[in-house]
């Protein structure tokens, strides 16, 4: 119980660094003369990459594979399709001009 | 009247169209290579959702002869394009019925000083949509084929004013058909085409009409390890019709002097596939452009990820 928690406040410290770094990597390829398209796909490209890397390991001691319900789906989407909206897609851009 | 028509034929990647100086049409946004590998193959009915990221960075402008023009603008322009595929159990003409609908949502980005063309800030593209058949593992030759027809209607409700010279919709209807197909000379190695004839109706509020044209995605792939595939991959557009207005297609000749107003791009480059444990397509290319003619000719990296939600 006590290893699960630090493990989940370890995963929670890593999300937030991830994505309060991003604004830095932003600003200083803007600052290196990359255009918004340009870093956006740089963004997913490198993420997909990790996710597909992560993927990719053994299962070691892992529990077994495990596939979302329908609900587990939606909401996996609606989560993704939050974090996308601030991060990569419509907000953003819009955004840029202003 | 050249370096309007470079200036205006922006690198399209999904319904960018030039406004305002309509005398002589841009062709829409296609689908230049964002789906190659193993493009025939479905895994079965059920509801998937596919996006396509795409972006585009122009290198130069070419003219009707392939002569590189010097001063134009710089425009890049990532497109993310979101599809729902619904492919179901009934059965029309011995394959699968389907359904199929994207929406594109693109941000532009110009360059070149006080000669940038201005941008249109918004960012969603037109809406497209059509029936789908798909067979799947059929015999050509004796050799597993996998093949899909499609018919699509681009409808421009997206992001359009006309006081910017770039937006990220088309201003006119757009009606493509489409066959693609996946041929297994063996199991590891297999070739995939996908052919689009796209036919341009009149401009909303304007006498001008872009030619017909004719757009393919090609990839010769190889197994690699497990579910990797590595791919030669690319695309061609080429236009068949002149570009005209009020129906006359000697009008931008005559008046312009612009003695070929179609366009053509050859895109090739490597690419690969994998596919994970929990059903996860990814694929990722990148193109490079070639023999362009009255368009630009630059880089096009692709990512594209599917996976079945129901």
């Amino acid at each position: 119980m006590k290893k699960g928690f630090i493990t989940a406040i370890g995963c929670v410290m890593a999300g937030a660094v991830s994505f309060g770094i991003l604004g830095t990597f932003v600003k200083l390829a803007r600052g290196d003369g990359y255009d918004v398209p340009a870093i956006t796909f740089a963004q997913v490209f490198t993420g997909l990459v990790f996710l597909l890397l992560l993927n990719a390991l053994p299962p070691g001691r892992r529990e077994a594979t495990r596939y979302f319900t329908g609900r587990e789906k939606l909401l996996v989407i609606l989560h993704g399709g939050c974090v996308g909206l601030i991060s990569t897609e419509p907000c953003t851009w819009a955004s840029v001009v202003y | 009247m050249w370096q309007l028509r470079i200036q205006l034929t922006l690198l399209l990647l999904l319904g960018i169209t030039a406004a305002g100086l309509a005398q002589d049409p841009v062709l829409p946004a296609a689908n230049f290579g964002m789906a190659n590998i193993q493009d025939g193959v479905s895994p079965g009915p059920g509801l998937y959702y596919v996006q396509y990221l795409q972006i585009y960075q122009a290198r130069e402008w070419r003219n009707a002869h392939g002569e590189q023009q010097e001063d134009a603008a710089g425009i890049s322009s990532l497109l993310s394009m979101h599809q729902l595929i619904y492919e179901t159990n009934r059965k029309v003409l011995g394959g699968n019925l389907a359904f199929s609908a994207l929406l594109p949502v693109v941000k532009l980005s110009s360059s070149g000083g006080n000669h940038a063309p201005t941008i249109n800030p918004g960012v969603i593209g037109g809406f497209i949509f059509g029936p789908v058949i798909q067979w799947s593992d059929r015999k050509l030759l004796g050799l597993s084929y996998w093949h899909r027809a499609e018919i699509d209607l681009a409808v421009p409700a997206g992001a359009y004013n006309t006081q910017y010279a770039v937006n990220p919709s088309s201003r006119f209807f757009t009606l493509t058909g489409y066959y693609a197909f996946t041929l297994f000379f063996t199991k590891d190695l297999s070739v995939s085409m996908r052919h689009h004839v796209n036919y341009n109706f009149r401009k909303i509020d304007a006498d001008t009409r872009a030619g017909m044209f004719y757009n393919m995605n090609y990839s010769l792939e190889q197994r690699i390890a497990g579910s990797l595939r590595a791919a030669v991959a690319g695309y061609y557009l080429r236009q068949f019709t002149q570009d005209d207005y009020r129906g006359d297609r000697h009008y931008y000749q005559r008046t312009y002097g612009i003695a070929d107003t179609r366009e053509q791009v050859l895109g090739i480059g490597p690419g690969i596939s994998y596919v994970t444990k929990g059903g996860l397509a990814a694929e990722a290319k990148v193109f490079f452009e070639t023999a362009a003619r009255n368009r630009t000719a630059g880089v096009r990296p692709t990512l594209k990820v599917a996976y079945k939600l129901n």
